[in-house]
């Protein structure tokens, strides 16, 4: 459990639990505008990945760990 | 090897054992519902069991067995011998499985790619037969399409050319193979690697992204989805619909492993360089290519690498970097610079551009895998052909099979192979079998060994080429086809290093050791009489040492047979977590239970006493003993408090200690609740040390708990703890300090099958006491014993020691004799922590007796804890001091 919002942005501190896959969509869907910043990501459950894929919201921030941040990036900006 | 384990297999072997009954009889009787659902059962604990370890494949084989029982159980599908034949097979594997693990010895099962592929193909054809069954089972199913359904999804043959996972390279950007080129040419393996995770995989706790993201970097990955996103706010989110494509440089093998719960959700492929050789782009025209060729080739049969060389850089040039001859360009110059000796590959790539540029070929480009579609089907529909049963709707499956053939070779552009099928599809009609159509199916489709070159050849070549047919277990009925998984039970026996017994077997023998040692106590006394009636003092010696082997041999066998019966005390403790956790929850407390010495083993029936005592008392401490967290905090004292458990072995005895930090003991308390409760009158409320007042919590009738809880307080008591302690000969003791916890001490005997009594006599009979209960025996002189207030007493040692005749006690009109110099006899008893000395005529041997409760009406004498059988055949009451008074 690593959520932390803040007006317009949802910081991921820690790593994404399954749970929070839930937590992230309904945010997303409030928020369509809303800045993802996922500095601080260590690793997402993989429904927290399909939420992104599907609703491709803006990423301010990249996970700062490499392994994470190759695999989003490469999940979310397909034609790479 | 851990004990679980080991119980596992054997009740693993078991279950295996009674499945394979089951399956047999339910042949015989296939309407046998009870049966099939004892059946279903059995399979269904079988798969439980084997998820607690990590067997991935056992759990799946027998994840697919279940699901087929219970499709049959459901009526879905009826019973017969062709489905008991792979669920026999799939106990087999279960069964080939276990021997391994054993083999094993510490409990793993190494990752195998050989056994996963063997657990889910005998799973898919598992599965296959509920599907295959349930459909024809619908008699109007004369279609094609729903039977080559049943062939697992991964060898439909998809028709979007993009999902052709068996070609996947192509859609690999050429940079990204290229890369994968170079280092598979330097010696490393990689591979090709589809991960679809099934839609519920979030609910079974998968995390496919944590599993993905545990590989190496891959060289090229794509995350895709399987169907279109939906709409976010249409998305579920735990459905899971991601696809994971990637080329990572590791190992098929290691690969396998890594996904080994999952073999059916990902594909692997091990790469070669050559499946990566493939140029993709637009086609071209307008391009010196026919030249090109020319000269290529002649530097190919040369092997002049470097003309080739310069004439592919040169067209290169000429060409725009997208066409795919330049795709094909780059592959050669990549190929002559890292192995210019693969001139196949080269020829390939030559050939590749040749076609593209539709000159001098007339050789139609004919994929590798043409074959293997209808090999697939061909095999379905013979193992459909080889079902042995006869159905109502067997014309049906026949068309059915036939349209399926003639499906596939048009398909496959080879009409020609159908030659003779309409007519064996008549004859097969005609004669209500699905032999002529199987025979020529046989004859003209015969299976190949896989692995045929797969290098590209003429359409003639194929249709005289027999095609490949893999040989799926499950997909052979009865042709005796050698497979490793598939050898059959007594093949190997293995047998098992533990063997179940019935209870009442153990108690047999128990009984039969106990008479043995009356038995053989009955030698001293045939030596006495050798001696004394006959005078023959050499044979009674000779008896004796020969009592002396005997006596060592029944000790022996006597312990051994205690042995068997041993169970740890963990038996006990298990429970117990579970019990403070929901106990202290309902209280509101913070519990940390520490249990030590779970290992320690005593006799089952003293194990089993235990149970009950111990819940009670666990349930005191928490109740009365553990403060509230916040009364703790309040004391100083850590938050949780803290409960432990311990047993160990002293000498033959086993002690069992419960300890809490709680609030402990008042022994004002218990003098004014006890005196309250008209358990002590006011002298003893005085007199009483405040040991003595804790020790009145086990008197009958006492709770100290101002309010009556559900959990402890019922009124039962400390009472009742202590009389179950001693029935099985224990002893329980209390310790508490006010502020600081509760100790209760509990001392068991390790075995209570044999008891060691003294005999004694008395009024000309004879009589046991447990030596546990004896503290000494004693001669005291008449003189020394005086009456206080008509109880006669002396003094041992400094200490007062009541004393009271036992034919009093028995209410035997008989005065106790002394010995000749006026001595009486007397038995010193513990009673609870009092001394007690029991005047009697005399003390004899002590000897080992298999005690016997009184039964019947005899049973209501409490006076008496039961009778035993001498040596010399005599009956021997065992007298209970603590009830005689």
């Amino acid at each position: 459990m690593g959520i932390e919002i803040d007006d317009n942005t949802l910081r991921v501190t820690d790593m994404l639990g399954v749970e929070d896959a839930e937590i992230l969509l309904d945010w997303l869907l409030k928020h369509p505008e809303g800045n993802l910043d996922l500095a601080g990501c260590t690793h997402l459950h993989a429904a927290n990945l399909q939420v992104l894929m599907a609703t491709r919201p803006r990423i301010t921030a990249w996970p700062e760990d490499a392994r994470p941040a190759d695999w989003l990036r490469h999940a979310l900006n397909q034609e790479e | 090897m851990n004990p679980l384990l080991d119980q596992f297999i054997s009740e693993s072997r078991d279950a295996i054992q009674s499945i394979g009954e089951r399956l047999m009889q339910l042949e015989n009787t296939p309407d046998d519902h009870e049966l099939m659902d004892e059946l279903f059962r059995l399979v269904h604990t079988l798969k439980g069991n084997s998820g607690l370890f990590d067997f991935p494949e056992m759990t799946r084989v027998l994840h697919g067995a279940e699901d087929l029982m219970d499709t049959v159980r459901d009526g879905r599908i009826g019973y017969s011998q062709s489905l008991a034949d792979p669920l026999l097979e799939a106990m087999d594997f279960v069964s080939a499985l276990l021997d391994e693990i054993l083999a094993g010895g510490d409990g793993n099962l190494p990752a195998d790619a050989e056994r996963t592929a063997a657990a889910v193909a005998l799973t898919d054809s598992l599965r296959r037969l509920i599907t295959a069954r349930a459909e024809q089972d619908e008699p109007e199913t004369t279609a094609a399409e729903p039977l080559t359904a049943s062939t697992p999804a991964t060898h439909a043959r998809p028709d979007d050319p993009a999902d052709d996972v068996t070609d996947p390279t192509t859609r690999i950007p050429e940079a990204a193979r290229m890369d994968a080129y170079r280092r598979m040419v330097q010696g490393q393996s990689c591979s090709w690697l589809s991960y679809r995770p099934e839609e519920e995989c979030f609910f079974k706790g998968e995390d496919p992204f944590y599993q993905i993201t545990q590989l190496p970097d891959p060289l090229w990955r794509r995350v895709s989805a399987r169907e279109p996103w939906p709409a976010p706010d249409a998305l579920d989110a735990y459905r899971c619909l991601l696809h994971f494509e990637c080329v990572i440089p590791m190992d098929p093998r290691e690969l396998t492993e890594h996904f080994r719960y999952i073999p059916d959700q990902v594909e692997i492929i091990p790469l070669q360089p050559a499946m990566l050789a493939i140029p993709t782009g637009e086609t071209h025209d307008g391009l010196p290519v026919a030249e090109y060729l020319e000269t290529a080739k002649s530097h190919l049969e040369s092997g002049n690498h470097d003309g080739l060389a310069r004439a592919s850089r040169l067209l290169l040039e000429l060409s725009s970097p997208e066409l795919k001859v330049a795709s094909a360009l780059r592959w050669l110059l990549l190929v002559l610079g890292t192995q210019p000796d693969d001139t196949r590959l080269q020829q390939k790539l030559l050939d590749d551009i040749r076609r593209g540029a539709g000159i001098g070929d007339d050789t139609a480009p004919v994929l590798e895998d043409t074959a293997a579609p209808d090999a697939d089907i061909i095999s379905t529909q013979a193992e459909i052909l080889a079902l042995e049963d006869t159905p109502p709707w067997l014309p049906g499956r026949l068309r059915a099979v036939a349209a399926s053939l003639r499906a596939a070779f048009t398909q496959a552009g080879q009409q020609a192979r159908l030659e003779g099928m309409d007519e064996a599809l008549r004859a097969a009609l005609e004669q209500k079998a699905s032999s002529p159509l199987a025979r020529w199916l046989a004859d003209h489709v015969t299976p190949a060994p896989v692995g045929v070159d797969p290098a590209p050849a003429a359409p003639s070549t194929v249709a005289t080429e027999p095609a490949p047919t893999p040989a799926t277990p499950g997909a052979t009925t009865g042709n005796g086809e050698a497979r490793k998984f598939g050898r059959r039970l007594e093949d190997n026996y293995a047998s098992p290093s533990a063997i179940k017994v019935d209870q009442a077997k153990i108690d047999r023998l128990m009984n039969l050791i106990g008479e043995m040692i009356v038995a053989k106590n009955a030698l001293p006394y045939l030596a006495a009489r050798a001696e004394t009636v006959f005078g023959v003092r050499e044979l009674s010696r000779e008896i004796k040492g020969q009592y002396g082997t005997l006596n060592r041999i029944a000790d022996e066998m006597q312990d051994a047979i205690m042995q068997v019966r041993l169970l740890p005390v963990s038996f006990v403790f298990q429970r117990f977590p579970r019990l403070v956790r929901d106990t202290a929850h309902k209280l509101g407390k913070e519990v940390r239970l520490v249990l030590e010495g779970e290992s320690t083993e005593a006799d089952k029936n003293v194990i089993e006493s235990l149970a009950d005592p111990l819940v009670h008392i666990i349930r005191n401490s928490l109740d009365h003993g553990l403060e509230t967290p916040e009364e703790r905090r309040a004391a100083g004292k850590p938050m949780a408090g803290r409960l432990t458990i311990s047993a160990r072995s002293e000498s033959d005895r086993v002690v069992i200690e419960i300890a809490d930090d709680g609030r402990g003991i008042d022994p004002a308390a218990i003098r004014r609740k006890a005196y309250e409760k008209g358990i002590i009158d006011e002298q003893a409320l005085e007199r009483l040390t405040d040991q003595e007042a804790l020790n009145l919590v086990f008197a009958p009738g006492f709770s100290t708990a101002a309010q009556v809880s559900d959990l402890s307080g019922r009124g039962v008591g400390m009472d009742v703890v202590r009389t179950a302690v001693a029935r099985v000969n224990g002893s329980i003791d209390l310790k508490s300090r006010p502020g600081e916890g509760t100790r209760l001490r509990l001392s068991l005997p390790l075995s209570m099958a044999v008891t060691n009594v003294m005999i004694i006599v008395s009024a000309g009979q004879r009589f046991g006491v447990s030596m546990d209960a004896v503290a000494e025996t004693v001669r005291v002189a008449r003189t020394d014993i005086q009456c206080i207030k008509h109880q006669m007493t002396t003094v041992l040692r400094g200490r007062v020691v009541p004393l009271v005749a036992l034919n009093d006690l028995l209410a035997l009109d008989e005065a106790q004799v002394p010995n000749d110099d006026g001595e009486m006899a007397v038995v010193v008893v513990r009673i609870e922590n009092d001394f007690l000395g029991i005047i009697v005529d005399d003390c004899r041997e002590t000897v080992d007796i298999i005690l016997k409760p009184l039964a019947g009406f005899l049973g209501n004498l409490r006076g008496y804890a039961g009778s035993a059988l001498l040596g010399d055949g005599s009956v021997l009451l065992v007298l209970n001091p603590r009830e005689l008074l």
